[in-house]
């Protein structure tokens, strides 16, 4: 009897499905074309989702805004523009190649950061003086081979076209998504359209009103997240002194304007009525991209919420909008500045960081960012707007819902998912 | 008779049960109807809101158009309604000079061109960049010619209505506009076709609704199931909502209903057959008991009777034996042979009753041969009598089964009968024929007759037409238990004063090979 039971339990084992049947590919509608994964800031397309799978930075985000190591697995600030690291042991690129020190050097050079070896690890310094967190967070350590870009991450480019972009776990894990698949789609019509259909498990929501698309669908799940990206008002140095601008900032009602616009899904950001010099008596243009209504929405509410002080509401391309901010010359404009982590104060700010579309420049600021005191930086930020913030709209996706534990952020938009857990 | 009862009541139930079914049918066909009737309901509903909706949004727009006639900064001030009134979406002045790119982009340039003389236009609905489903309405602007206010109507509202419509589990609604493009979908295996303006199943019933043709109230659906369906249709704009529901989950109150209706008949059917069949299996069994006593007391009336006159007749015989007169001896010797044939056939008819009919013994039979017989057996009888006997054969020789002995004993019964009704010099015939696979033995007098009166209970039992006291009446009942057990039937017919015929009639057999 014993041995025909061990018999059968033998059986039942081998017919159990194995590892590789229960691979899962997880397929990403987004709007094409899309372009080849490359390291760094070069030309956005809907690829960069996938820089986070595919490069390792020295540093990433904790859900609560704090720097953790990734690729360096210790680190030490010697000031905020020095900073001791070891590299995480084992570490290597997809090819199989060890990172060295020459990789993190050559991907740190275009921030003006210097490498140095250093008691057995790692010395990189800021040559400007600036605070170099914001900057390990971001950067991607890489390897080129030819025209390709190798990274540390868990996934590795298998193929690539406009249309689709398939990466592969470099080491298999149990339960845990084996390929992802970008498919770069015309219309921004066409990622729902193949959601719906089943032909996809993810897509990026930018309106929650296009959650109604999703109301009632089984097959995915909802995912909210806390947003990166503020919507606010910028208002032009060039036509305002510092008082005025603060005046502004202060007589803004961001709540009420909020909740005209968005409703409850834009948490506004808490009011500071400091103002102490009177608001100018012309009328006030907003200027706004015509692109999205609810930013439009947001134009007209400004303007009314200024009373007499509200002028007519201008509606500018994209390429007229980099142009202003640049000049300051405009007198208000809805923006959508980057606004968490707390550090990111650094990237979007700082006089020197190539990121600082605004043209800002406030030596209070820059002294508080090169000092690592993001409190202060925001605190001088607010001394001197350069933009009244209004609220902070969620990251919203639908994911297929045997994904366990689908999360957007906390920095990247899709950074979890190579931890993400599929259901059995 | 047990049986007969059964069958009644096996058959009384067959037909509550066919009944049953009949109502089966006809609840399932009236729960069609409801639920058809009830989507419908639902249908009009949804389209009498969606009707609303957008009458509404126009109505607020001929408002605004009305207030900004003229006034300064109007382009500014109608900007501005799109924070009230979120639904009109971005709301603009349209004059001839507007530029190309600020025309409401979803007008063909004929719409723009009636919109500035003057007419209410709108634009088929459209998905704006952001998804939201919208559609750009013209009014005319006040009495200012040449201009008319314009508004992008943010249809989500309307997208949502059609979205949230649930029938029972998964009962859902949809909305087409006149050419059968789905606009919204509740059912979310269809959404897809929302956005890429691909055909579903629906879709070409839906334009021919819209052309105020009659559509099915059942068809398979774009979900690929069977689904009852409500249709109702907007006149403007032209589109048709549809509420659909799967059949099964539809009928499915009904269909466990009869179920359970059909398992309380089916068990009360039971219950009622197997207590009827009891039931009267116990009043058979009461009634054979008491037609036994009754039968009985027939036969001890009869015996009483009969031997009671028999006795008396013997006794007054002994009387006159025991007169010792030589002159009484020829007239007792006569008393004591008729009352010992009367006795002995008394006997025999006793005889006849007690032998058991055995259709397997049965064997072949000349019918005609067996007439010839019979008549020559009873010839000196019917001499002794006085009576004339006639044979008649059939034509053709028919055959039959059965009992020879008993069948012999009915007949001779019928002759015998015959000859006694008959006067002297009179005569008995007996004829044979054959017709309709049946083969007749007919045996005829010219008696007085039988009142007619007395015709249907002839052949009961104990119910003798002589009131001589020689019979008990047990002949013609025993003949008439022969022939039945023969697989065949007696007759007769009679009139008062021209005699009487007794018919043994007998199902012809095939001719023995």
């Amino acid at each position: 009897m014993r041995p025909a039971l061990l018999a059968v339990l033998a059986l039942a084992l081998a017919c159990r499905p194995s590892r590789e049947q229960a691979e899962f590919r997880l397929r990403i509608a987004l709007v094409g074309p899309l372009k080849a994964l490359k390291p760094g800031m070069g030309e956005p397309s809907a690829s960069d989702y996938a820089q986070e799978w595919v490069f390792e930075s020295l540093l990433r985000t904790a859900s609560d805004g704090s720097p953790i190591p990734w690729l360096a697995s210790r680190l030490r600030f010697l000031t905020p523009s020095r900073v001791a690291i070891q590299l995480r042991e084992g570490a290597r690129f997809s090819d199989g190649s060890a990172v060295t020190a020459e990789d993190v050097r050559r991907s740190l050079a275009a921030d003006a950061l210097e490498v140095y070896e250093h008691e057995g690890g790692l010395l990189i310094e800021s040559r400007s003086g600036a605070a170099v967190e914001p900057l390990l967070r971001h950067e991607a350590i890489y390897k080129r081979i030819g025209d390709q870009y190798v990274g540390s991450g868990p996934f590795r480019v298998v193929s690539f076209s406009p249309e689709g972009l398939l990466l592969r776990r470099v080491t298999q894990a149990p339960a845990k998504i084996s390929e992802v698949l970008l498919l770069g789609l015309p219309t921004p019509r066409d990622p729902f359209a193949r959601t719906l259909a089943g032909d996809a498990d993810l897509l990026i929501i930018d309106d929650p009103k296009q959650l109604e698309f999703f109301q009632g669908v089984t097959r995915l799940r909802v995912v909210r997240g806390h947003g990166a990206n503020a919507i606010a008002v910028a208002m032009g140095r060039r036509r305002m002194d510092r008082g005025v601008r603060r005046a502004i900032a202060a007589a803004l009602p961001v709540g009420s304007i909020s909740r005209l616009v968005f409703g409850d899904e834009c948490p506004p950001f808490p009011s500071r009525a400091d103002a102490s010099s009177a608001l100018p008596p012309r009328p006030l243009e907003v200027a706004v991209i015509r692109q999205d209504l609810a930013l439009e929405h947001m134009a007209l509410a400004v303007a009314r919420s200024l009373g007499p002080h509200g002028g007519e509401v201008q509606f500018i391309s994209v390429g007229d909008a980099l142009r202003l901010l640049k000049t300051q010359e405009f007198d208000l404009m809805i923006v959508r500045p980057l606004v968490w982590p707390p550090s990111a104060l650094g990237v979007v700010w700082a006089s020197d960081s190539p990121y600082n579309q605004f043209d800002y420049r406030n030596p209070k600021v820059d002294a508080a960012l090169k000092a690592g005191d993001w409190a202060r930086a925001l605190q001088a930020l607010r001394d001197d707007p350069p933009v009244a913030f209004v609220c902070t709209p969620e990251r919203l996706a639908v994911v297929d819902s045997r994904v366990k534990n689908p999360q957007v952020g906390p920095y990247g938009y899709l950074e979890t998912l190579p931890d993400w857990e599929i259901a059995e | 008779m047990a049986r007969k009862l059964l069958v009644l009541v096996a058959g009384s139930g067959l037909l509550i049960a066919l009944v049953g079914l009949s109502a089966i049918v006809l609840l399932r066909r009236s729960a069609e109807r409801s639920a058809q009737a009830a989507l419908a309901v639902i249908a009009e509903q949804a389209a009498a809101r969606i009707g609303a909706y957008l009458s509404h949004q126009r109505e607020m727009l001929h408002a605004l158009a009305g207030l900004v006639t003229g006034i300064p900064k109007a382009e500014q001030r109608l900007a501005q309604v799109a924070l009230d009134a979120p639904s009109l979406g971005r709301v603009t002045m349209l004059t001839a000079r507007t530029p190309a790119e600020q025309l409401p982009q979803h007008l063909a340039p004929a719409d723009v061109v009636a919109a500035l003389a003057g007419r209410e236009v709108a634009s088929p609905l459209y998905f704006r960049q952001d998804l939201t489903p919208a559609m750009d309405v013209c009014v005319p602007a006040g009495a200012t010619p040449g201009s008319a206010v314009c508004a992008t109507l943010d249809l989500l509202e309307l997208q949502r209505q059609v979205q949230r419509i649930r029938v029972g589990g998964s009962g859902f609604a949809l909305a087409f506009d006149a050419e059968g493009r789905l606009l919204a979908a509740g059912a979310p295996m269809l959404r897809a076709a929302v956005l890429t303006g691909e055909p579903v199943a629906e879709s070409q019933l839906a334009s021919k609704v819209a052309r105020g043709e009659p559509a099915p109230a059942e068809f398979n659906s774009g979900i690929g199931e069977e689904v009852l369906a409500g249709w109702a249709r907007l006149p403007d704009p032209r589109w048709t909502v549809v509420v659909e529901e799967p059949k099964r989950e539809a009928l499915a109150p009904m269909r466990t209903a009869l179920i359970g209706l059909s398992a309380v008949a089916l068990a009360a059917l039971i219950v009622t057959a197997a207590l009827g069949a009891a039931q009267s299996r116990r009043v058979l069994d009461t009634l054979e008991m008491e037609e036994r006593w009754r039968t009985a007391g027939r036969i001890a009336t009869g015996i009483s009777h009969d031997l009671g006159h028999r006795l008396a007749i013997l006794q007054s015989t002994a009387a006159l034996a025991e007169a010792n007169d030589p002159a009484y001896l020829p007239l007792i010797r006569d008393n004591l042979r008729t009352e010992m044939a009367t006795l002995k056939k008394f006997v025999a008819d006793f005889a006849d009753l007690s032998r058991e009919v055995s259709p397997d013994q049965f064997l072949p039979l000349d019918l005609n041969a067996f007439a010839q017989s019979v008549g020559r057996t009873i010839v000196p009888h019917a001499e002794k009598a006085g009576v004339h006997i006639t044979v008649v054969p059939a034509a053709q020789t028919p055959w039959v089964k059965g009992d020879r002995y008993l069948l012999e004993r009915a007949a001779l019964n019928l002759i015998s009968n015959a000859i006694e009704a008959s006067p002297p010099g009179g005569q008995v015939s007996i004829e044979v024929t054959q017709r309709d696979r049946v083969a007749t033995l007919r045996v005829t007098d010219r008696g007085p007759g039988i009142a007619e009166e007395r015709l249907p209970r002839i052949f009961d039992a104990f119910k003798s037409t002589k009131r001589t006291g020689a019979h008990v009446g047990m002949g013609l009942p025993n003949v008439r238990r022969i022939v039945i057990a023969h697989g065949g039937d007696t007759a007769v017919e009679s009139e008062l004063g021209r005699g009487a015929t007794f018919s043994i009639v007998l199902p012809i057999q095939p001719r023995p090979s």
